[in-house]
């Protein structure tokens, strides 16, 4: 061979060399310098997680009777990848399948297709025409009761000739189920898949899209520790998304058993009494067909029974509510069934918002007031310039404030509204007015009772109620006045309402923001609109002056017990005290006393057990002074008992039920009567026992009642105080200590 | 030194033994065996590769998991026995098949594009035989390619130090006939080759370095052409052109490439292990047996096994230059330079997509990937290499 020759095939053994020394390079730096890079890539290609929810925590009552708890049904699923492997995509095994499950063969095609994928057009299906699950697991179709025999039958067809249903299959499925139905239905709440904007959110963070949520009520307050935690298996897949193994599986920890301080026997009393109150407020010409009711135990706080109707049953949410249920549940004509009216409702408190006032008269001693300082209850007050006339015209002379209170006199209060208004400065149109200190004695002493806000109950969304100082009706009268003065060349259609525009817009603004008399008279009688409250605030109010001055906090939640049978109480909390003293609490108490046991009392027509040591008050709330709701008062009662030693205080509101002291006062009555079965009525709390511990949890889910102990002490009939009683289940009383 | 180069006279300058005479113990013992041992690293590691990428998946299709390896052993086997029977004819003798081999892989080719073929992967490129055999022409084309180049550019007359312009148009027109048809197929891969191929004999051969270079410049403007005036399937447009650009589009064309270079970098230095390779067992990236096979390699075997595979090639290679060397007569040693340009460019069209730097094109890494034509094909390279190395009078 020639050198040249040699040459160019040396020039050729270096071009093969380079390109060797090439691709080496490039191996070193795809694989070394980018190795993580591409690691973590091939980490994500082939892991997938598949995330089973762990069994929910059940709800149970106070005796351990479950409210909520996990049962199963049966989902028919379906197989994305086998029926998209077909020639056809699954259209003949459908057009099979629609008859089974009683649906569309169009439906079952939007049900299983994935969202995100795309069709032949190259068009991405969006929600809701696709299925938003993961598309690893199976797609659920349809879901029947373990039951429902029928479906059962006709499904059974799907695994009997499963060569015709290629990638359809029956399996079981945890669903919530409320065996109470409707009975604390709204303080239970409901379970519904999270929502977009849910999942957005930071309390949700790490939650799957495809999880069901508490939506509302303990369900929403408590979803952490009743979801428990989730397995999670981590599973190998391959480029086709086929599982090939599995990686890891974490275990599910079941979530805890919430145990609660309702009472299911009180609950359902309750409601059914609240019922009965709404026809007691129709045989009265009232029209209302909404009501509410809390009975909390004055020194813990714990809740036994918080109702308001209607109600709905959250079983209706199980599985995906229809549209056609949840238009009728938020139908404003039908009441709105799924507002809790006993905490996200307020109302215009009336006469029960005199235990406030009442406790700002004595405690700041306006005018030099004692429980036993006599003022006049006339059938007017005149304030300024202006006549404010008491309830029915009633008139009692010169009397103390516990007779006041006894017969809720308002004028006896509007006396000391108007002193104290007038301390203030008035109206405060003037400099010299507005000069004056601002003490708004009454307004402060509501907000110590805990008024215009929320109580801090374990519930979500609760509202605060109203609670106006001086500042806030000054603004808010000014935004009145400035929208009266927007709107008085804006209706032409409506004379009227221009006429009433133009005459609020006459008034000079400065006038129009003064606080006047009669809106500090009327706020000392808990109306107009400076002052609106929720029931729940008013068994708080209430609780403070029965415990001897503490605001608790009323909580629902007694106890988590979890999985392993670790039990952590929820212990009571306070929100301070009011700032009146044990004296003054104790003259108001015996105010309360009188209303109730002394002839004269508004509360004595409500039928409240003799054997019971019954306080409390009534409250007639107006809520419009012309059209339609002009006689249609709220009707309010709340008690307390026993007043030896007060146990439980029972709040009762029946919107527009007309007086206090009848649809309200005989509900409260009846409600009594109920929890310790007297007047007929079967106990609740058979032996005047209410449980004194826990419900026990077994391993495998077996709930032991819980021990019972003392309701309460009640008085000997005639015998006001001290001496215990034992009511039994058939109503038969026996007198002294139990076991001591 | 001219004399001793043409080979009519090699023989009386050079009397030497006679090949064929030589006993074949003593041809055995001759053997190029630095070449030959590399050749069966690179059919060893290729056997494991194949049998790593197909192993998970036939199980699960319920298949024999290791009917890949079974195939590639006997491919292996086949392919040394027809690199054995090629090693022993005289090379010079093959020149009188030359044209009978060429004329052959021609119809093959054409064959292919008549109804008898049958389409993979986008590509006409194959016969389909009875009892489950497939054959692919090309591969034997680049074998007749090499061979009937060879054979006309080392003809020479008296005082011809180099093949003429005539004999430079000639080969070119037997080239192009097999190229047409396999642009035809398409197979752009293959084509890119025997482009190779081409450059590589003529610019060894001594011919005026005009056409070395007018070549390459014909090359170019021929490939900015059908770039320029989309005489491509979109498809093959974006396999080539997606090496340029492979991260901007992981979800259509680019996702051969991207998961081809998860895999490889997901190795790392040391590999997962054989088998142990999670892209690989998932079958993450296409073609992993066949075209893709150097994925398994970097995924399960890392750098340092994927750099062995490179240094055993990388042997073949430097082996085939010297044996072109050495080689007693233009004709051999054409020959070898044909079977080098081939292998280089081949490996490195192949490697070189899966590190994302080549374009996506459909060809086998040789001696590795799975595929009987190619195992053949590539055997009978390595025959004539011993071949020209058996009848060099230089030795070692």
């Amino acid at each position: 061979m020639n050198d040249r020759a040699r040459q160019r095939v040396f020039v050729l053994r270096v071009l093969v060399v380079s390109l060797v020394a090439t691709l080496l390079g490039r191996l070193w730096y795809v694989q070394v310098l980018s190795g993580p890079t591409y690691r973590a890539q091939a980490a994500s290609n082939e892991q997938r997680q598949l995330v089973t929810p762990a069994p929910r925590g059940e709800i149970v009552d106070d005796e351990g009777r479950v409210l909520a708890d996990d049962s199963y049904e049966y989902v028919v699923t379906v197989n994305e990848d086998t029926l998209a492997a077909q020639k056809d995509k699954g259209l003949v095994v459908l057009r099979r399948l629609a008859p089974i499950v009683g649906e569309s063969v169009a439906d079952l095609q939007v049900k299983t297709r994935l969202c995100g994928d795309k069709n032949a057009q190259g068009q991405v299906y969006r929600s809701p025409d696709c299925y938003t699950g993961s598309p690893y697991e199976p797609i659920p179709v349809k879901a029947f009761a373990p039951t429902d025999s029928a479906a059962l039958t006709r499904a059974l067809v799907v695994v009997e000739r499963s060569e015709l249903f290629p990638g359809v299959a029956i399996s079981e499925q945890q669903v919530r189920q409320y065996p109470y139905g409707s009975v604390a239905g709204q303080e239970l709440g409901y379970l519904e898949a999270i929502s977009a904007q849910q999942l957005t959110e930071k309390q949700y963070a790490g939650y799957q899209p495809t999880d069901l949520v508490g939506q509302t009520g303990l369900e929403d307050e408590y979803d952490k520790e009743l979801r428990g935690t989730d397995s999670v298996k981590t599973v190998s897949v391959d480029a086709t998304g086929k599982v090939t193994g599995t990686i890891s599986q974490t275990q599910p920890v079941p979530g805890d058993t919430l145990v609660t301080n309702i009472d299911a026997g009180l609950q359902q009393a309750v409601e059914k009494e609240l019922a009965n109150g709404i026809k007691i407020a129709h045989s009265q010409n009232g029209f209302g067909t909404t009501a509410a009711a809390v009975v909390m135990n004055v020194r813990t706080g714990a809740v036994l029974a918080l109702a308001s109707l209607p109600d709905y049953d959250p079983n209706e949410f199980t599985g995906g509510i229809s549209t056609a249920n949840y238009a009728a549940l938020t139908d404003p004509d039908a009441s709105n069934p799924l507002i809790p009216r006993a905490y996200q409702a307020d109302f215009p408190p009336g006469s029960t918002f005199k235990i406030s006032s009442a406790s700002a008269i004595l405690q700041n001693q306006i005018d030099g007031a004692t429980p036993t300082s006599l003022s006049t209850c006339g059938a007017s007050y005149t304030a300024g310039d202006e006549a404010f006339h008491n309830f029915e015209g009633e008139a009692l002379g010169d009397i103390d404030l516990l007779t006041a209170i006894q017969h809720s006199c308002d004028t006896f209060f509007y006396k000391f509204a108007y002193d104290a208004w007038v301390r203030d400065g008035g109206p405060r149109l003037t400099t010299a007015q507005l000069a004056k200190p601002d003490q708004q004695l009454f307004v402060k002493m509501a907000k110590a009772y805990g008024y215009g806000q929320a109580t801090g109950i374990d519930l979500p969304n609760e509202f605060t109620g109203v609670l106006d100082d001086r500042k806030q009706t000054a603004a808010a009268a000014a935004y009145a006045h400035q929208q009266a003065c927007l709107g008085a060349h804006q209706h032409p259609t409506d004379p009227a309402r221009e006429a009433a525009d133009a005459k609020t817009c006459a008034v000079p603004l400065n006038q129009a923001e003064a606080l006047q008399a009669g809106d500090a008279l009327d706020f000392a009688i808990g109306q107009g609109g400076q002052v609106d409250v929720t029931v729940l605030q008013q068994a708080v109010a209430y609780a403070a002056v029965a415990n001897g001055g503490t605001r608790v906090v009323p909580e629902i939640a007694k106890a988590f017990i979890s999985s392993t049978g670790k039990v952590t109480t929820v212990k009571p909390k306070t929100a301070g005290k009011v700032p009146v003293s044990a004296a003054n609490l104790a003259a108001i108490r015996t105010g309360f006393t009188e209303v109730v046991q002394d002839p004269g009392g508004t509360g004595t027509g409500a039928g409240f057990p003799a054997q019971l040591d019954v306080a409390g008050k009534t409250g007639t709330a107006d809520v419009a002074a012309t059209g339609p709701l002009a006689d249609q008062p709220e009707s309010w009662f709340v008690s307390m008992e026993p007043v030896s030693d007060p146990q439980y205080v029972v709040a009762v509101m029946i919107e527009h039920g007309g007086q206090g002291a009848f649809a309200a006062g005989e509900t409260n009555a009846n409600i009594l009567k109920d929890m310790y079965g007297l007047g007929g009525h079967k106990a609740v709390f058979p032996g005047g026992k209410v449980p004194a511990t826990l419900p026990k949890i077994s391993a495998t889910g077996a709930i032991t009642p819980p021990q019972k102990g003392i309701i309460g002490v009640t008085k000997e009939p005639g015998q006001p105080g001290g001496t215990p009683v034992i009511v039994a289940a058939d109503g038969t009383v026996t007198i002294g200590r139990e076991n001591d | 030194m001219a004399e001793l180069s043409t080979p009519r006279q090699a023989p009386r300058f050079a009397p030497r033994r006679s090949a064929t005479r030589d006993s074949i113990d003593d041809q055995v013992r001759r053997l190029d065996w630095v070449l030959q041992v590399a050749v069966l690293g690179m059919v060893i590691i290729g056997a494991l590769l194949v049998w790593a990428a197909t192993k998970d998946a036939e199980a699960r299709a319920g298949g024999d998991p290791n009917s890949f390896l079974k195939h590639s052993i006997l491919n292996a086997g086949i392919g040394l026995v027809l690199g054995a029977l090629t090693a022993r004819i005289d090379y010079r003798a093959l020149r009188a098949y030359a044209p009978i081999l060429y004329v052959a892989s021609v119809l093959g080719l054409l064959v292919v594009l008549s109804p008898l073929g049958a389409t993979i992967n986008g590509a006409h490129s194959w016969i389909v035989l009875p009892a489950g055999f497939e054959l692919q022409p090309a591969e034997f084309a680049k074998v007749a390619l090499v061979v009937g180049m060879a054979m006309i550019l080392a003809e020479r007359r008296d005082g011809e130090s180099g093949p003429r312009d005539k004999d430079v148009l000639l080969v070119l027109a037997i080239a192009a006939v097999p190229m047409a048809l396999i642009l035809l197929q398409p197979d752009f891969g293959s084509m890119m080759v025997f482009t190779f191929i081409v450059l590589g004999i003529i610019g060894v051969s001594g011919a005026p370095a005009r056409w070395t270079i007018g070549l390459i410049v014909a090359g170019v403007l021929f490939g900015a052409a059908i770039l320029g005036f989309h005489l491509l399937k979109p498809y093959q447009e974006a396999r080539l052109t997606n090496f340029a650009h492979s991260s901007s589009n992981t979800g259509t064309t680019g996702y051969n490439v991207a998961q081809a270079k998860t895999a490889i970098g997901d190795g790392g230095i040391l590999g997962q292990g054989l088998f142990d390779g999670s892209q690989t067992n998932g079958g993450y990236v296409p073609e992993q047996q066949t075209d893709f096979v150097f994925t398994v390699s970097g995924e399960e075997l890392g750098f340092a096994g994927s750099a062995l595979l490179l240094l055993f090639l990388l042997t073949v290679l430097w082996r085939g230059t010297r044996i072109a060397m050495r080689a007693d007569d233009p004709f051999g040693q054409l020959v070898a330079v044909g079977i080098v340009s081939w292998f280089a460019f081949q490996s490195f069209i192949n490697i070189g997509m899966t590190l994302g730097i080549m374009p996506v094109t459909g060809l086998p890494l040789i001696f590795v990937s799975y595929g009987g034509s190619s195992m053949f094909a590539n055997m009978i390279g390595i025959g004539l290499l011993q071949n020209v190395h058996l009848r060099s009078s230089e030795r070692l």
